[in-house]
């Protein structure tokens, strides 16, 4: 019996299923992209750290600090172009996908990608399509029309190469997922459509007929007479070759080493128009190309340089991870609950950082399984208790991506809302407006939540009574256990530990022989009950005996 | 175009290392002297000289001394020519510092490189000339390998013709009437691959270009006031004419350096030159000694004499005859200062000298070449020294056992003279004996009695004993005599000579 709501996703073969029409490597269709609407999560991302982790994977895309104003000033002309990805990144971060078919898309996608040779050639196709970019800039800003024009030739040559090469590069590799088919397949019809194989034959021939020109300048004075080459023979060669009986050995080189130049300068320029009378049948036809072959770019292959970054840098940063000996995994994901199961997890900002330090990551393990819901996790102050909901977050939000997270295998809920609420430093003569504020974002959290949504609280109510903490606490588990979303509670309140029968008790544990030692391994386990704050005391020699017996009667 | 005085087959190379006992054996045989008479003042000639010797006190090889001693035939011959050979050499040299390209002022500009190169090289080429012209007056009168081979080489490649040639292309290389360049498209259609032409075809006139008769071209001219443009162009120049810039200033230090090698070979002889003529004017007998090969044992000399001696003294020192032909040790022994030292520094520096093609300070010679020179001297105390001077010395002959070979020269002079006379005497005995098995020639002087008698009461005949005279009243005659090791060394007779009878 085939339950579509209970099966896991796997992703299918492809082989044998027709490949649709390529759309978008990050939506099957529009009208998939359609329904998948951003939300507002600059909380969530801040309370769980994603913000930071979208900041690292994909910085070559934040915009660039100007440079001092004493360094000389470059123009920075990919700005643009970078802006409008960042734009585009940004909006897939905050739309966390509700279609499993979905998400199965871009992990299929993704893991085709991580072959070595189709990565290659995706990057190379990034950086073709930013040289064309590069030379349509310079066919548009060259004060000489001719220049401007061979500009364009290239352009359009770099773009006819670059499809080329992909097309080659997915053919050579084992692609089964349907988004690479289908690109595959939308680059075979680009290819061998008229139109681009006339436009690529017609570039070629005008860049080979060019480049096997050959004009001659004479310069006297301020005279410049531009003519056909004088089929003379190169007279540094014969210069060369009359004091060659001299030499005794290696000498010095004295050439000077000229910069790349911008652009034409107008003697340059005025030159170039007289070359152009000299050869006007291949002139003439340059000049036409530039006016018939304008908009040569199609929108679905730009559309895929952009989207292609969401990947590639994905990629780049989990690898990262992978080499720093930490496990990267394609999550299953389920839009039912209690099959939550997650091995070896931890979290991604985190483990950045420990990384770049040569500090060692602690991985854990969490699950919902059968009836759970809610996870209560108690424990010492900084022993990985907020870190273990963080992570928790963290994996639901990058699964529902559609990307690969941070576990050595995660089975996980494809959730229709992630609720956070954790604590926010408040004024400290605020208490009772503290108080208030944590009700009433509560509350509008048990408003929206359902059973498909995951709802992470880290230290609520911390600035009240511990009855009453006690008592509004149980209030509000006693709801969301009606609701049935899965939850993460970080409290200092050992009593909730044990709630009810869909309660799950976590602890942080300490070092065995230190209990000041924090391990940062958060296990399941009845809570302790144990004070970790008189140890501490203890180690200081501030407990109260120890201080009776240090302070003289 | 080379020169090869020194070498018959190849250049003098200055950046040769020094054989590791080299610092010794100049020390030992007070080198210093000799270069300072070979320089003249000229430090130049000083470093030259110090390098082939230097060399020399190394491995020989007969064919270099046969070379240089045909090459020194001429220049005694002809000592005038020669030096005014030299001088001309040193006046091209010397001429670039009269063109700020000549000093290494070149920049960022091909178009001022190129002119700098291009006067820098009219200059030199005039020298070239001379130098052809003097090659053709001696070219005749000299018979040796070596100055043959430099005059014909200068001949052949400094023809009037060539000349022509150079003051034709230095005159095109002015660009009077404007560079030609031809030139491709790259990216962009900016120019690409600008080669250089001579613009040696005929110019069509007006007329023709108006009938259509030439090939078409097109002119423009910058603005007066157009400074941009006018940069632009000057530019443009610059790169067409960037690699021919290179290509004369490359020549210009190719000629230079032809120039100073030329110095460096004819330097040497001018050095030999000069010593001679000192050596000559103190009235010490010189020659051009013979020599055989490696492993023949001779050694045979008239009036050998110490040329370091005769110049610090200023006149002609005592010689000696030597007559050692099938001997592998020559042991001196005998009174004190009675020329035993001057008498084994007069092998030492003949042996170099012969290595290094020169003549030698004796009125007959005819040796044999060595594998290498090497001296193992009495050192003077030394306060800072560390261990005893045993050690020093012990130490010194372990770092020499590293370079000896079968057919090498070792000079002895007072080794283990620092312990006493019976350990002394085993350790020379032991070290003598072990090389002279491994078929090196050995010449020392020693104090070691017991040393020197055992190695007088050899059967084989293959050691040769002499002895420092000492007169029946106690002088000295500084001449060496066949004989056995006498027990005393006459210490009394300085003690008397200096303490007053």
């Amino acid at each position: 019996m085939n339950d579509p709501a209970t099966t896991p996703l796997e992703s299918p073969r492809a082989s044998g299923s027709a490949p649709t029409a390529f759309y978008s490597i990050v939506y099957p269709s529009a009208q998939h992209e359609a329904a998948a609407v951003p939300q507002d999560l600059a909380a969530v991302f801040h309370d769980l750290f994603l913000q930071s982790i979208f900041d690292t994977v994909y910085a070559n895309f934040l915009p660039r600090e100007q440079p001092a104003y004493f360094v000389a000033s470059r123009s920075d002309d990919e700005a643009p172009y970078r802006a409008e990805v960042l734009q585009i990144l940004q909006s897939l971060f905050r739309t966390p996908l509700q279609d499993p078919d979905v998400v199965r898309y871009r992990q299929d996608a993704l893991r085709d990608l991580q072959q070595p040779a189709l990565l290659r050639a995706a990057q190379r196709f990034q950086q073709a399509l930013r040289d064309m970019r590069e030379h349509l800039r310079r066919a548009d800003k060259a004060y000489n029309a001719i220049e401007g024009q061979r500009w364009f030739v290239d352009a359009v040559l770099t773009y006819g190469h670059a499809l080329q090469a992909l097309h080659q590069a997915l053919d050579a590799a084992e692609v089964q997922s349907q988004a690479w088919l289908a690109v595959r397949a939308h680059l075979a019809q680009l290819l061998d459509s008229d139109a681009q194989r006339v436009r690529l034959q017609q570039a070629q021939a005008l860049v080979d007929d060019l480049g096997r020109l050959r004009y001659a300048v004479r310069i006297d004075g301020t005279a410049v007479t531009v003519l056909r080459d004088p089929a003379e023979p190169d007279y540094t060669a014969i210069i060369a070759d009359t004091f060659a009986r001299f030499r005794q050995g290696e000498v010095k080189d004295y050439r000077t080493q000229f910069a790349a130049p911008a652009g034409l300068n107008h003697v340059e320029g005025q030159i170039l128009d007289r070359v152009a009378l000299l050869f006007p049948e291949v002139f003439d036809r340059l000049a036409r190309f530039r006016r018939e072959h304008d908009g040569f770019a199609e929108d679905r292959v730009l559309r895929l340089d952009r989207e292609l970054a969401w990947y590639v840098s994905w990629l780049d940063a989990t690898q990262r991870l992978s080499r720093a000996g930490l496990p990267v995994c394609f999550p299953r994901l389920t839009t039912q609950q209690g099959q939550i199961d997650a091995r070896d997890a931890y979290d991604m900002a985190l483990a950045r950082q420990r990384i770049d330090a040569q500090q060692p990551v602690v991985l854990n393990d969490f699950a919902l399984l059968g009836q759970e819901r809610m996870i209560v996790v108690t424990g010492p102050n900084h022993g990985g208790k907020t870190t273990l909901a963080r992570t928790f977050g963290q994996l639901h939000h990058l699964a529902a991506l559609g990307l690969t997270v941070a576990a050595r295998s995660a089975s996980l809920l494809l959730f229709d809302r992630l609720f956070t609420h954790f604590e926010r430093v408040e004024d400290i003569h605020n208490q009772r407006g503290k108080l208030q504020d944590d009700l009433v974002r509560m509350h509008h959290i048990l408003r929206d939540a359902t059973d498909r949504s995951v709802v992470l609280m880290n230290e609520i109510f911390s600035s009240t009574t511990i009855d009453d903490a006690l008592w509004l606490a149980r209030r509000i588990m006693q709801r969301l256990s009606e609701i049935g979303a899965a939850c993460v509670f970080v409290t200092f309140l050992d009593e909730l530990a044990t709630f009810d029968a869909h309660t799950v008790s976590m602890v942080g544990t300490v070092d065995a022989d230190d209990p000041t030692i924090r391990t940062f391994k958060v296990v399941r386990r009845a809570a302790d009950g144990k004070s970790y704050a008189l140890a501490l005391a203890r180690k200081f020699g501030v407990t109260r005996e120890q201080l009776l017996e240090r302070i003289p009667v | 175009m080379k020169a090869h005085l020194l070498f018959p087959d190849r250049d003098y190379d200055a950046k040769l290392t020094a054989p590791p006992q080299w610092a010794d054996v100049a020390q030992d045989l007070e080198i210093q002297t000799l270069l300072v008479a070979m320089a003249q003042d000229d430090p130049f000639l000083l470093d030259v000289s110090a390098h082939v010797l230097m060399a020399a006190c190394g491995a020989a090889d007969a064919e270099v001394v046969a070379h240089r001693q045909g090459a020194l035939r001429d220049v005694l011959d002809h000592p005038e020519q020669v030096r005014a050979l030299y001088a001309l050499v040193v006046e091209a040299i010397d001429s670039r510092k009269k063109h700020l390209f000549g000093l290494g002022l070149f920049g960022r500009y091909p178009s001022f490189n190129l002119r700098g190169a291009v006067e820098l090289l009219q200059t030199f080429v005039q020298f070239l000339q001379r130098l052809r012209q003097q090659a053709d007056v001696l070219a005749g009168s000299f018979r040796s390998a070596a100055f043959s081979t430099l005059f014909s080489s200068l001949q052949r490649d400094i023809s009037d013709a060539y000349f022509d040639t150079v003051q034709s292309h230095l005159e095109t290389l002015r660009f009077r009437h404007g560079v030609l360049l031809s030139a491709g498209l790259g990216a962009g259609n900016a120019a690409r691959d600008y080669v250089l032409h001579a613009d040696a075809a005929e110019r069509p006139g007006w007329l023709a270009r108006l009938l259509h008769k030439a090939p078409p071209e097109f002119t423009f001219r910058l603005p007066d006031r157009d400074e941009a443009g006018a940069q632009a162009l000057s530019e443009l120049v610059d790169r067409g004419l960037n690699d021919v810039a290179n290509a004369m200033a490359q020549a210009t230090d190719h000629v230079l350096s032809f120039f100073e090698l030329l110095r460096a070979e004819l330097g040497f002889y001018v050095a030999c030159l000069n010593l001679y003529q000192r050596l000559a004017g103190l009235g010490v007998g010189l020659c051009l000694p013979a020599f055989e090969r490696s492993g023949s044992w001779r050694l045979s000399a008239e009036e050998l004499v110490d040329p370091t001696l005769a110049l610090t003294l200023e006149r002609a020192p005592v010689g000696n005859s030597v007559r050692a032909d099938g001997k592998t040790l020559v042991a001196v022994t005998g009174a004190n200062q009675g020329g035993k030292s001057t008498f084994l520094r007069s092998v030492g520096v003949a042996q170099l000298m012969l290595h290094a093609g020169m003549f030698v300070a004796a009125r007959g010679y005819t040796g044999e070449l060595a594998s290498g020179v090497f001296t193992h001297y009495k050192r003077e105390e030394d306060a800072a020294m560390q261990g005893g001077k045993l050690d020093e010395e012990l130490a010194r002959m372990r770092d020499l056992a590293a370079g000896l070979r079968r057919g090498a020269l070792f000079l002895s002079n007072e080794s283990f003279a620092s312990t006493n006379e019976r350990e002394g005497s085993e350790l020379l005995l032991q070290v003598v004996d072990a090389l002279r098995q491994r078929a090196i020639k050995v010449v020392l002087v020693t104090h070691l009695f017991d040393a020197a008698r055992r190695m007088g009461a050899e059967p084989d005949g293959k050691a040769l004993m002499l002895r420092a005279e000492r007169r029946e009243d106690g002088s000295r005659s500084f001449r060496l005599v066949v004989g056995a090791a006498l027990q005393t060394s006459f210490g009394a007779d300085l003690y008397a000579q200096v303490f007053g009878a």
